[in-house]
């Protein structure tokens, strides 16, 4: 088993786990499961940029954007989670789906 | 290209786009747009277009976010329908009118894969524009432009109005985006 094969592997074990988490993204019952899941989503996405750039070779342009990427899903959650508590504070009471 | 992740990352970005376009809840689809645009970021990276793939983290999946929130801010996340009821007998009337976006989405759809069947396969170094403007580009651009860069050399350079333009878009999109967000404290 080539080192290809391990990283090819190890790249769909953790698009099966983005799969599962994408079930609460897609089908969860509150927003918060959702902000939850993308976060996680985008935390694995981070791993498999890399992994693809081990796959490709080049690395080092790989984790640049991987570096990128997880600050934007920082970015993202405490926007979303900015908004979710302001509605939630103006409105008083709590937002469904 | 890798087949099998490619695959995968194709029905994971399909089941996303459905579940934005089914969900009841403005902020809820605004989520699983930003996982949709996560997704595609990786399959422009794993197709090898890195740089696509930084402008869709950048754009799809951070600034458009944002800025689909900030306009959540200013409306109901409610949908008309949650508003009215299903049953409501305006919602049935409503009905009949999506048949025509719908009709319409499909034949662009049809239309778009009937002219993808022309495209050249991809990463074909015959392709005519691997063949014919990559080659010039490489072989004169240093003598005709002086720009040690290659790719500014073709941005400034030999696409010099389109860039110029683009510009002057996004300089108008970020004033009239500053000019709207100005109006309250968000």
């Amino acid at each position: 088993m080539t080192m290809d094969t391990v990283f090819l592997l190890a790249s769909l074990g953790l698009l099966v786990s983005t799969a599962l988490a994408l079930i609460r993204v897609v089908g969860g019952p509150t927003v918060l499961d959702r902000i939850v899941g993308v976060n996680v989503v985008g935390a694995q996405t981070t791993v498999l940029l890399v992994l693809i750039g081990f796959l490709f070779g080049n690395i080092s342009m790989f984790v640049d954007i991987a570096i990128a990427y997880a600050m934007l899903n920082f970015i993202l959650a405490i926007g979303v989670t900015k908004f979710f508590l302001r509605r939630k504070s103006a409105r008083g009471g709590s937002e469904e789906t | 290209m890798i087949w099998q992740l490619d695959l995968f990352l194709l029905t994971l970005v399909v089941v996303c786009a459905l579940g934005t376009i089914t969900v009841r809840g403005l902020l809820s689809a605004t989520i699983i747009f930003a996982a949709y645009s996560f997704l595609m970021c990786l399959l422009w990276a794993e197709m090898g277009a890195v740089d696509v793939a930084f402008t869709e983290a950048v754009v799809g999946a951070g600034v458009s976010t944002i800025f689909f929130i900030a306009a959540l801010f200013r409306s109901t996340t409610r949908s008309r329908l949650v508003i009215r009821g299903v049953d409501d007998p305006h919602h049935l009337k409503d009905q009949g009118w999506k048949i025509l976006p719908l009709m319409l989405s499909v034949i662009t759809g049809v239309l778009l894969f009937y002219g993808m069947a022309d495209f050249p396969a991809w990463g074909d170094p015959q392709s005519p524009p691997n063949v014919h403007v990559s080659s010039y580009y490489i072989e004169n651009a240093v003598r005709e432009t002086q720009v040690p860069n290659l790719v500014a050399a073709i941005l400034g350079d030999y696409r010099g109005y389109d860039t110029m333009f683009e510009l002057v878009v996004i300089y108008c999109a970020g004033v009239s985006v500053v000019s709207i967000l100005k109006q309250e404290n968000l």
